[in-house]
Protein backbone atom coordinates (compact mmCIF):
# COMPACT_ATOMS: atom_id res chain seq x y z
CA UNK A 1 0.00 0.00 0.00
CA UNK A 2 1.21 3.92 -1.09
CA UNK A 3 1.95 5.63 1.99
CA UNK A 4 0.77 8.88 0.31
CA UNK A 5 -2.71 9.08 -1.25
CA UNK A 6 -2.96 10.47 -5.32
CA UNK A 7 -4.71 8.21 -7.17
CA UNK A 8 -8.41 8.41 -6.67
CA UNK A 9 -11.13 6.79 -8.98
CA UNK A 10 -14.18 8.68 -7.96
CA UNK A 11 -17.61 6.95 -9.37
CA UNK A 12 -20.81 9.87 -9.39
CA UNK A 13 -23.77 9.37 -11.74
CA UNK A 14 -24.74 13.36 -10.94
CA UNK A 15 -23.09 15.40 -13.43
CA UNK A 16 -23.21 18.90 -11.03
CA UNK A 17 -21.72 16.58 -7.87
CA UNK A 18 -19.59 15.10 -10.09
CA UNK A 19 -18.09 18.07 -11.98
CA UNK A 20 -17.51 19.84 -8.27
CA UNK A 21 -16.06 17.36 -6.47
CA UNK A 22 -13.66 16.69 -9.49
CA UNK A 23 -12.31 20.22 -9.87
CA UNK A 24 -12.47 19.83 -5.73
CA UNK A 25 -9.96 16.88 -5.94
CA UNK A 26 -7.79 18.01 -8.24
CA UNK A 27 -7.19 21.57 -8.05
CA UNK A 28 -7.55 21.65 -4.28
CA UNK A 29 -6.18 18.22 -3.27
CA UNK A 30 -3.87 18.07 -6.69
CA UNK A 31 -5.04 14.28 -6.83
CA UNK A 32 -4.70 12.72 -10.03
CA UNK A 33 -8.31 11.53 -10.79
CA UNK A 34 -10.17 8.75 -12.43
CA UNK A 35 -13.77 9.69 -13.04
CA UNK A 36 -16.57 7.13 -13.91
CA UNK A 37 -19.86 7.92 -13.92
CA UNK A 38 -21.55 4.54 -12.73
CA UNK A 39 -20.92 1.28 -11.47
CA UNK A 40 -20.43 -0.01 -14.63
CA UNK A 41 -17.89 2.73 -15.76
CA UNK A 42 -15.88 1.97 -12.68
CA UNK A 43 -15.64 -1.91 -13.39
CA UNK A 44 -14.19 -1.32 -16.33
CA UNK A 45 -12.17 1.53 -15.60
CA UNK A 46 -10.13 1.33 -12.67
CA UNK A 47 -8.46 -2.30 -12.99
CA UNK A 48 -6.37 -0.31 -15.06
CA UNK A 49 -5.95 3.16 -13.13
CA UNK A 50 -5.03 0.92 -9.93
CA UNK A 51 -6.15 3.51 -7.27
CA UNK A 52 -5.04 4.11 -4.40
CA UNK A 53 -8.52 4.91 -2.87
CA UNK A 54 -12.30 4.19 -4.58
CA UNK A 55 -14.62 6.92 -3.65
CA UNK A 56 -18.21 5.58 -4.13
CA UNK A 57 -21.56 7.26 -4.51
CA UNK A 58 -24.11 5.03 -2.76
CA UNK A 59 -27.27 6.11 -5.10
CA UNK A 60 -26.49 5.14 -8.45
CA UNK A 61 -29.27 3.70 -11.02
CA UNK A 62 -28.53 0.58 -12.53
CA UNK A 63 -25.68 -0.49 -10.20
CA UNK A 64 -26.08 1.14 -6.69
CA UNK A 65 -22.45 1.62 -4.76
CA UNK A 66 -22.84 -1.77 -2.34
CA UNK A 67 -23.35 -3.50 -5.13
CA UNK A 68 -20.29 -1.73 -7.41
CA UNK A 69 -18.00 -2.20 -3.82
CA UNK A 70 -19.14 -6.20 -4.01
CA UNK A 71 -18.55 -6.42 -7.80
CA UNK A 72 -14.98 -4.46 -7.47
CA UNK A 73 -14.27 -6.74 -4.85
CA UNK A 74 -14.14 -9.64 -7.01
CA UNK A 75 -11.27 -7.93 -9.29
CA UNK A 76 -8.27 -9.79 -7.58
CA UNK A 77 -6.10 -6.59 -8.09
CA UNK A 78 -9.12 -3.95 -6.33
CA UNK A 79 -9.63 -6.46 -3.47
CA UNK A 80 -7.72 -4.50 -0.91
CA UNK A 81 -7.97 -1.08 -2.63
CA UNK A 82 -9.74 1.10 -0.25
CA UNK A 83 -12.86 2.08 -0.51
CA UNK A 84 -15.48 5.61 1.53
CA UNK A 85 -18.20 6.13 0.65
CA UNK A 86 -19.98 9.43 -0.19
CA UNK A 87 -23.90 9.74 0.69
CA UNK A 88 -27.09 11.01 1.92
CA UNK A 89 -28.09 8.46 3.44
CA UNK A 90 -25.30 9.20 6.49
CA UNK A 91 -27.53 8.23 9.69
CA UNK A 92 -25.44 6.44 12.39
CA UNK A 93 -27.23 2.84 11.58
CA UNK A 94 -26.29 3.56 8.25
CA UNK A 95 -22.74 4.26 8.29
CA UNK A 96 -22.64 1.62 10.68
CA UNK A 97 -24.20 -0.96 8.18
CA UNK A 98 -21.97 0.65 5.47
CA UNK A 99 -18.64 -0.19 7.55
CA UNK A 100 -19.63 -3.28 7.79
CA UNK A 101 -19.30 -3.82 4.58
CA UNK A 102 -15.68 -3.43 4.96
CA UNK A 103 -15.42 0.58 3.80
CA UNK A 104 -12.89 2.28 5.03
CA UNK A 105 -14.93 5.06 5.65
CA UNK A 106 -18.36 7.21 4.81
CA UNK A 107 -18.55 10.93 3.58
CA UNK A 108 -21.72 12.33 3.99
CA UNK A 109 -23.17 14.57 1.41
CA UNK A 110 -24.14 17.31 0.75
CA UNK A 111 -20.06 17.83 1.43
CA UNK A 112 -17.74 20.72 1.28
CA UNK A 113 -15.66 20.94 -1.74
CA UNK A 114 -13.30 23.03 0.02
CA UNK A 115 -12.74 20.42 3.10
CA UNK A 116 -13.30 17.26 0.81
CA UNK A 117 -9.68 16.82 0.04
CA UNK A 118 -8.12 17.31 3.67
CA UNK A 119 -11.00 15.24 4.52
CA UNK A 120 -9.72 12.47 2.37
CA UNK A 121 -6.08 12.49 3.56
CA UNK A 122 -7.11 12.47 6.90
CA UNK A 123 -9.34 8.92 6.74
CA UNK A 124 -5.91 8.11 4.43
CA UNK A 125 -3.78 8.88 7.12
CA UNK A 126 -5.65 7.35 9.98
CA UNK A 127 -5.72 3.84 8.22
CA UNK A 128 -1.95 4.37 7.93
CA UNK A 129 -1.63 5.30 11.18
CA UNK A 130 -4.10 2.06 12.30
CA UNK A 131 -2.00 -0.53 10.00
CA UNK A 132 0.92 0.83 11.88
CA UNK A 133 -0.55 -0.22 15.13
CA UNK A 134 -1.95 3.03 16.77
CA UNK A 135 -5.20 2.45 18.98
CA UNK A 136 -8.12 3.53 17.29
CA UNK A 137 -10.36 6.69 18.57
CA UNK A 138 -12.55 4.13 20.47
CA UNK A 139 -9.47 2.44 22.23
CA UNK A 140 -7.59 5.93 22.95
CA UNK A 141 -10.87 7.29 24.78
CA UNK A 142 -11.69 3.85 26.63
CA UNK B 1 -10.94 27.93 -10.47
CA UNK B 2 -13.27 29.96 -9.18
CA UNK B 3 -14.28 30.90 -12.42
CA UNK B 4 -14.79 27.08 -13.11
CA UNK B 5 -16.11 26.86 -10.06
CA UNK B 6 -18.76 30.19 -10.82
CA UNK B 7 -19.65 28.30 -13.94
CA UNK B 8 -20.80 25.04 -12.04
CA UNK B 9 -22.86 27.48 -9.86
CA UNK B 10 -24.65 29.24 -12.62
CA UNK B 11 -25.29 25.67 -14.59
CA UNK B 12 -26.43 24.18 -11.07
CA UNK B 13 -28.91 26.64 -11.14
CA UNK B 14 -30.59 26.00 -14.44
CA UNK B 15 -30.71 22.23 -13.41
CA UNK B 16 -32.30 22.69 -9.89
CA UNK B 17 -35.63 24.51 -12.19
CA UNK B 18 -35.70 21.10 -14.37
CA UNK B 19 -35.29 18.86 -11.25
CA UNK B 20 -38.19 21.14 -9.72
CA UNK B 21 -40.44 20.46 -12.66
CA UNK B 22 -39.45 16.65 -12.42
CA UNK B 23 -40.51 16.39 -8.77
CA UNK B 24 -43.45 18.47 -9.63
CA UNK B 25 -44.54 16.16 -12.68
CA UNK B 26 -44.23 13.26 -10.28
CA UNK B 27 -46.22 14.82 -7.39
CA UNK B 28 -48.83 15.90 -9.96
CA UNK B 29 -49.55 12.37 -10.77
CA UNK B 30 -50.79 12.09 -7.48
CA UNK B 31 -53.85 14.04 -8.74
CA UNK B 32 -55.27 11.83 -10.98
CA UNK B 33 -57.95 9.52 -10.32
CA UNK B 34 -57.17 6.21 -9.00
CA UNK B 35 -53.74 7.36 -8.61
CA UNK B 36 -51.66 4.97 -6.16
CA UNK B 37 -49.19 7.05 -4.14
CA UNK B 38 -46.79 4.04 -3.31
CA UNK B 39 -44.63 4.02 -6.27
CA UNK B 40 -45.04 8.44 -7.16
CA UNK B 41 -44.29 9.01 -3.27
CA UNK B 42 -40.81 6.73 -4.34
CA UNK B 43 -40.37 8.51 -7.27
CA UNK B 44 -40.82 11.90 -5.67
CA UNK B 45 -38.47 10.75 -2.52
CA UNK B 46 -35.42 9.67 -4.79
CA UNK B 47 -35.86 13.08 -6.85
CA UNK B 48 -35.79 15.35 -3.52
CA UNK B 49 -32.76 13.15 -2.14
CA UNK B 50 -31.22 14.11 -5.64
CA UNK B 51 -31.81 17.81 -5.45
CA UNK B 52 -30.17 17.77 -1.33
CA UNK B 53 -27.16 16.40 -1.96
CA UNK B 54 -26.31 18.19 -5.14
CA UNK B 55 -27.69 22.06 -4.05
CA UNK B 56 -26.24 21.13 -0.63
CA UNK B 57 -22.50 20.36 -2.33
CA UNK B 58 -22.66 23.54 -4.38
CA UNK B 59 -23.05 24.98 -1.62
CA UNK B 60 -27.05 26.31 -1.44
CA UNK B 61 -27.84 24.98 1.70
CA UNK B 62 -31.32 26.58 2.31
CA UNK B 63 -32.13 24.53 -0.63
CA UNK B 64 -30.75 21.49 -0.18
CA UNK B 65 -32.59 21.62 3.69
CA UNK B 66 -36.03 22.24 1.90
CA UNK B 67 -35.22 19.28 -0.42
CA UNK B 68 -34.27 17.20 2.70
CA UNK B 69 -37.28 18.57 4.90
CA UNK B 70 -39.71 17.01 1.95
CA UNK B 71 -37.66 13.89 1.44
CA UNK B 72 -38.15 13.42 5.01
CA UNK B 73 -42.13 14.45 4.97
CA UNK B 74 -42.65 11.72 2.13
CA UNK B 75 -40.80 9.16 3.92
CA UNK B 76 -43.59 9.37 6.35
CA UNK B 77 -46.11 8.65 4.08
CA UNK B 78 -47.56 4.88 4.18
CA UNK B 79 -47.01 3.57 1.01
CA UNK B 80 -49.76 0.92 0.98
CA UNK B 81 -52.06 3.61 1.62
CA UNK B 82 -54.59 3.97 -1.28
CA UNK B 83 -54.74 7.31 -1.48
CA UNK B 84 -53.07 10.60 0.66
CA UNK B 85 -54.78 12.21 2.95
CA UNK B 86 -56.07 15.75 2.77
CA UNK B 87 -53.60 16.70 5.38
CA UNK B 88 -50.68 14.96 3.67
CA UNK B 89 -52.07 16.66 -0.10
CA UNK B 90 -51.74 19.95 2.09
CA UNK B 91 -48.11 19.05 3.77
CA UNK B 92 -46.61 17.60 0.11
CA UNK B 93 -47.63 20.97 -1.16
CA UNK B 94 -46.53 23.29 1.38
CA UNK B 95 -42.68 21.82 1.29
CA UNK B 96 -43.08 21.73 -2.87
CA UNK B 97 -43.81 25.55 -2.72
CA UNK B 98 -41.02 26.18 -0.52
CA UNK B 99 -38.88 24.33 -2.15
CA UNK B 100 -40.34 26.34 -5.36
CA UNK B 101 -39.89 29.39 -4.33
CA UNK B 102 -36.39 28.56 -3.19
CA UNK B 103 -35.18 27.11 -6.86
CA UNK B 104 -36.76 30.20 -8.13
CA UNK B 105 -35.10 32.84 -6.43
CA UNK B 106 -31.86 31.51 -6.44
CA UNK B 107 -29.24 33.30 -8.26
CA UNK B 108 -25.30 32.06 -8.78
CA UNK B 109 -24.34 34.62 -5.79
CA UNK B 110 -26.42 32.76 -3.27
CA UNK B 111 -24.23 29.89 -3.38
CA UNK B 112 -22.14 29.94 -0.45
CA UNK B 113 -19.01 29.00 -2.67
CA UNK B 114 -19.78 31.43 -5.25
CA UNK B 115 -17.10 34.23 -3.22
CA UNK B 116 -14.65 31.48 -1.93
CA UNK B 117 -11.10 32.11 -1.71
CA UNK B 118 -9.06 28.97 -3.31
Amino acid sequence: MSDELKRITYVEDEPDIRAVAELALTQIGGFELDVCVDGFDALRRTPDFRPDLILLDVMMPGMDGTETLAKLREIPELADVPVVFMTAKAQRHEIAAFLKLGVLSVIPKPFDPMTLSSELRDIWNMRILKDQGAPDHAERTA
Amino acid sequence: MQNELRELISRHCLTLTVELEDISLCLARLDAPNARPGPVVAEAIGLSHKIKGSSGSLGFSSISAAASLLEHYLKGINPEAAALSREEQEGIQDHLSCLNRLIHSASPQDSALYNVQI
